[in-house]
């Protein structure tokens, strides 16, 4: 369904050239649920502009491709990058607080979008719109209300609502749960799970806590200083984690089991000056010689199971 | 020192400069009827002379420094106002504050020249000197300093340095000059020169309605009299035209200035190509 | 005072009423500030302004009638419509009781019309000039800042917006001699002053309305070119931050068409600060037209406060502030009350 190869996301400045996606690919198959986990400033919000299209100036996409059911995004013209915006591609986004135009209504804004990408009529619409707030479990009272008059987590469910009003085939969320509190979190995950459950939506779920990520994926991919550290299915991921990023990540989630929690020692680079060879390096618990010189490139250890770091050849 | 700092000091400080040396710069007296009348600039006269037979360039140069004056006076009388009753209308609560709240709100919606020249226009022209003039343009003045001290302390007050400040049990008058009036400086330098710039338009205005002091020379008055002499229906252009540019030159100069000191004293993101 | 009667109407009542009931008080109270100030500065002086005028008509005209009129009883109807010789209390009521009927007395400078005649007669192009080049300005200046947002960090944002920095800085009466003396006098394209031609009589004509028009361009231009820069740099600074924000992301995300987001994600959200600027900004704008109506001898307020002012007819500037008070205020009820309707938010 996606396939993104080598992708540079760039921002130039006068201090320079920060690589904030430096080089990332990967595969997400149908029906998949694909996550993506790392620490704050790691580059997978970035990513996630960069395959939609988004990124604002004064960054840009130096180079690579995202391959979208046989197209590349990347070179597409406006109006045909239009024409599968929110009807196949859509995007559930971070920030929900302002992510609703403060002075539309909320029916208002979800027509808009399906009047964008259809001939239907505004009744047509609403009807559709009303659909899709019941499946994440939100009256039609909504529909007539501003967004200041709804709770975070009700702004949350409705940005869901909204990018699958035109059933679309791929959804990226980016940190959609974030900044809710527990209950509203299981709320919204629930709606996300079913979204490819009942609809057969592909979703790329971008979140930097390990524990949804842990509930949601199929496969999970860590990212780390701009580049993929380590790719596989969510249960070999947490079970048996090769990269060493991976495993300190892991053990920093709290648990019941847990007496002790590790956090990771150092601070995370800026994408200005990367650290050579491996970028995790200088943080490493297993660091070798090699590992400040050469950068390890990522590599198929098994089957679907891709690590990029020199303990594994 | 970047551009604009560089060019508006420079236009400022040259405008000053006339002014405080106006004595030694005016080349004659400025009384009436000493040269011929209507002289288009010439060698012996730079500026030309006016209607009423005064050289023009000393005439000009003698109004900056009366302008200034009464636009220094005035100003600094209203951001030193504007500054206290700033700080009182942001920081504290209390029946007192919130009526200063109002007036200032008040004041900011008001007209305030047409009640300006009801005022100047009542007083004797005789009992109206530079200071008085410069005192009753303060007087309306004040408001607009105390808004922008008042915006100002109230954003800072929101932020968390003042709250550990009062954490550590620091007393009003001393948060006030410990923790944020450091952070306040640059604005009170921004808010003065605008309070000058603002007095001297206000003050030109009301000269130009010939209201200003009745023997004194501002450039002000010195354009209410090319408009009793028809100045720019006859085409002198050396007469109306200086006090004019100058005038403006001034402003852009000081609009120049705050934007190259805002430039430096707030360090903000260095810009990014594309913007 | 003001917040205790805010509190009395917290109680059960819809959101959107709170506001506009607060905005008339608002309203209400400022206007009484203004009445007030007005009726003290005359009575600040140990001889009262007023005084000394009516004692000047009794001795100039005293002894003569002109036209019927006896001005000793005029004087003394004045006298006491004014209660001067009663205790200030008195007086003040009856000022603002005269204030509420629009009632502003005899002017001294062209005995024997009322005040309200004359306020009559040079209002009408004021307002006229005033609103139609701050409906142009604001607007145009809307527009353009919208344009040059999109086109930040060009040739053309740098130069236009400097520009329009400096000419903003420039007041209304210098732009207004320079634009007389360039397009007056050197080029004779427009009419250095007056509101009509010389033989032209006011009424709904052509004629009228044409030379009309010619003589209002200049000053309508003083006004306009300063305080064009004013909005559009505000509205650029306004857009440029939008530009930034979650929801237009969103309504990228959403594949909207320009043309869509710009009307509805852009413009509509841009102008709330935009409409507040403009009330901020009428108190002032006001102030400089009524210079630059005198720098053209123009037929509006301020050519009549500078007549009065020469005259000293105390009664007629008095009533000039408060007619322009009164103007200034109204015009920004109705500003507040646009924006209600266009910020949801106000409406709870």
């Amino acid at each position: 369904m996606l396939r993104v190869e080598d992708l540079r996301v760039y921002y130039d400045s006068v201090l320079g050239q920060y690589k904030v996606v430096d080089g990332v690919s990967l595969e997400i198959k149908e029906k998949e649920i694909y996550g993506i986990s790392g620490e704050s400033g790691c580059g997978k919000s970035t990513l996630a502009e960069a395959i939609l299209r988004l990124v604002k100036p004064p960054g840009y996409v130096k180079s690579g491709k995202v391959i979208f059911e046989g197209v590349d995004i990347v070179n597409l013209k406006e109006d045909e990058l239009r024409e599968i915006r929110w009807k196949e591609l859509s995007y559930i986004p971070q920030g929900s607080m302002n992510s609703l135009n403060p002075v539309l209504k909320v029916e208002e804004q979800m027509i808009d979008a399906i009047t964008a990408h259809s001939q239907m009529s505004k009744i047509e619409a609403r009807g559709m719109s009303t659909e899709a707030l019941k499946t994440v479990g939100l009256s039609t009272k909504v529909l007539g209300m501003y967004p200041h008059e709804l709770s975070g987590g009700m702004k949350q469910r409705v940005c869901i609502a909204m990018s699958v009003t035109l059933k679309p085939l791929f959804v990226v969320a980016d940190e959609p749960v974030t900044a809710l509190d527990v209950t509203t979190q299981r709320i919204v995950l629930e709606s996300i799970a079913e979204l490819r459950d009942k609809f057969g939506v592909t979703i790329m779920l971008i979140a930097h806590d390990m524990a949804v990520q842990a509930e949601m994926v199929d496969k999970l991919a860590i990212m780390y200083a701009g580049k993929i550290m380590e790719i596989g299915s969510v249960h070999e991921v947490f079970e048996d984690p090769f990269h060493p990023y991976t495993k300190c990540l892991i053990a920093s989630i709290p648990s019941m089991e847990k007496t002790s929690i590790k956090g990771i020692p150092g601070i995370a680079p800026s994408p200005l000056y990367w650290p050579p060879g491996c970028r995790f390096h200088p943080r490493c618990p297993q660091a070798k010689e090699i590992c400040g010189k050469n950068e390890p490139q990522l590599c198929e250890i098994k089957n679907g199971r891709l690590v990029a770091c020199h303990l594994f050849g | 020192m970047n551009l604009r700092l560089a060019v508006g000091f420079l236009l400022v400080i040259s405008i000053v400069f006339l002014g405080v040396f106006a004595p030694w710069i005016a080349l004659y007296p400025t009384d009436m009827g000493l040269f011929p009348r209507d002289q288009k600039p010439s060698l012996s006269h730079l500026l030309g002379t006016d209607s009423i037979g005064r050289d023009i360039f000393s005439m000009l140069v003698h109004g900056i420094t009366a302008t200034l004056m009464v636009g220094a006076m005035a100003g600094s009388l209203s951001t030193m106002v504007g500054v206290v009753t700033g700080f009182v209308a942001a920081y504290k609560g209390g029946l007192v504050a919130e009526l200063l709240r109002r007036l200032i709100d008040i004041f900011l919606v008001i007209p305030v020249l047409p009640l300006l020249i009801v005022l100047s226009g009542t007083l004797a022209r005789q009992n109206v000197t530079y200071f008085t003039l410069a005192l009753i343009i303060a007087i309306f003045g004040w408001p607009g300093a105390a808004r922008n001290i008042q915006s100002l302390v109230l954003s800072l007050k929101k932020r968390e340095f003042v709250d550990l400040a009062k954490l550590s049990n620091e007393r009003d008058p001393e948060i006030l000059f410990k923790e944020i009036m450091p952070n306040m400086l640059s604005y009170i330098g921004a808010t003065f020169g605008m309070q000058v710039g603002a007095a001297m338009v206000t003050e030109t205005a009301l000269s130009l309605m010939g209201l200003g002091p009745s023997n004194a020379n501002t450039m002000g008055i010195m354009l209410y009299w090319t408009r009793q002499f028809a100045a720019i229906t006859r085409g002198m252009w050396w007469w109306f035209l200086p006090p004019a540019l100058v005038l403006i030159i001034f402003f852009i100069g000081l609009q120049l200035l705050n934007m190259g000191l805002d430039e430096v004293f707030n360090p903000r993101l260095k810009r990014v190509t594309g913007e | 005072m003001l917040f205790l009667i805010r509190k009395k109407i917290d109680v059960n009542i819809s959101p959107i009423c709170q506001y506009l009931v607060k905005k008339l008080v608002v309203f209400c109270v400022t206007l009484w500030f203004a009445v007030t100030i007005n009726f003290v500065i005359p009575r600040l002086y140990r001889v009262n302004p007023i005084e000394q005028q009516l004692r000047a008509l009794e001795m100039t005209y005293g002894y003569q009638a002109i036209e019927g009129i006896d001005i000793k009883k005029v004087v003394a109807e004045t006298r006491a419509r004014l209660g001067l010789d009663q205790d200030m209390f008195t007086q003040y009521v009856s000022y603002l009781i005269q204030m509420f009927k629009f009632d502003f007395g005899i002017s001294y400078g062209a005995f024997p019309t009322p005040v309200v005649e004359l306020i009559s007669y040079y209002l009408p192009y004021s307002l006229g000039l005033l609103f139609t080049t701050l409906i142009i300005s604001w607007s145009l200046g809307v527009l353009l800042g919208v344009f040059i947002a999109f086109k930040r960090g060009s040739k053309i944002d740098s130069t236009l917006t400097s520009a329009m920095l400096f000419l903003n800085r420039i007041p209304f009466y210098i732009l207004a001699l320079i634009l007389i003396y360039l397009l007056g006098y050197v080029f004779s394209i427009f009419p250095m002053s007056g509101t009509y031609g010389y033989h032209v009589v006011p009424g709904f004509n052509l004629t009228f309305i044409s030379s009309l028009i010619y003589h209002s361009t200049l000053p309508a231009l003083s006004i306009l070119l300063v305080s064009l820069g004013g909005w559009m740099i505000m509205m650029r600074s306004t857009v440029v931050n939008i530009l930034e924000e979650d929801y237009l992301t969103m309504a990228k995300a959403k594949g909207l068409r320009k043309t869509t987001i710009i009307k509805r994600y852009i413009f509509r959200n841009a102008l709330l600060p935009q409409v507040t600027g403009l009330a901020m900004s009428l108190g002032h704008i006001l102030g400089g037209s009524l210079i630059v109506e005198t720098v053209f001898a123009y037929r509006g307020l301020g050519t009549l406060l500078a007549w009065a002012v020469g005259s000293g007819d105390t009664f007629v500037m008095q009533a000039t502030f408060f007619m322009s008070t009164f103007a200034v205020l109204t015009a920004n009820l109705i500003v507040d009350l646009t924006y209600a309707l266009i910020d949801p938010r106000i409406r709870g």
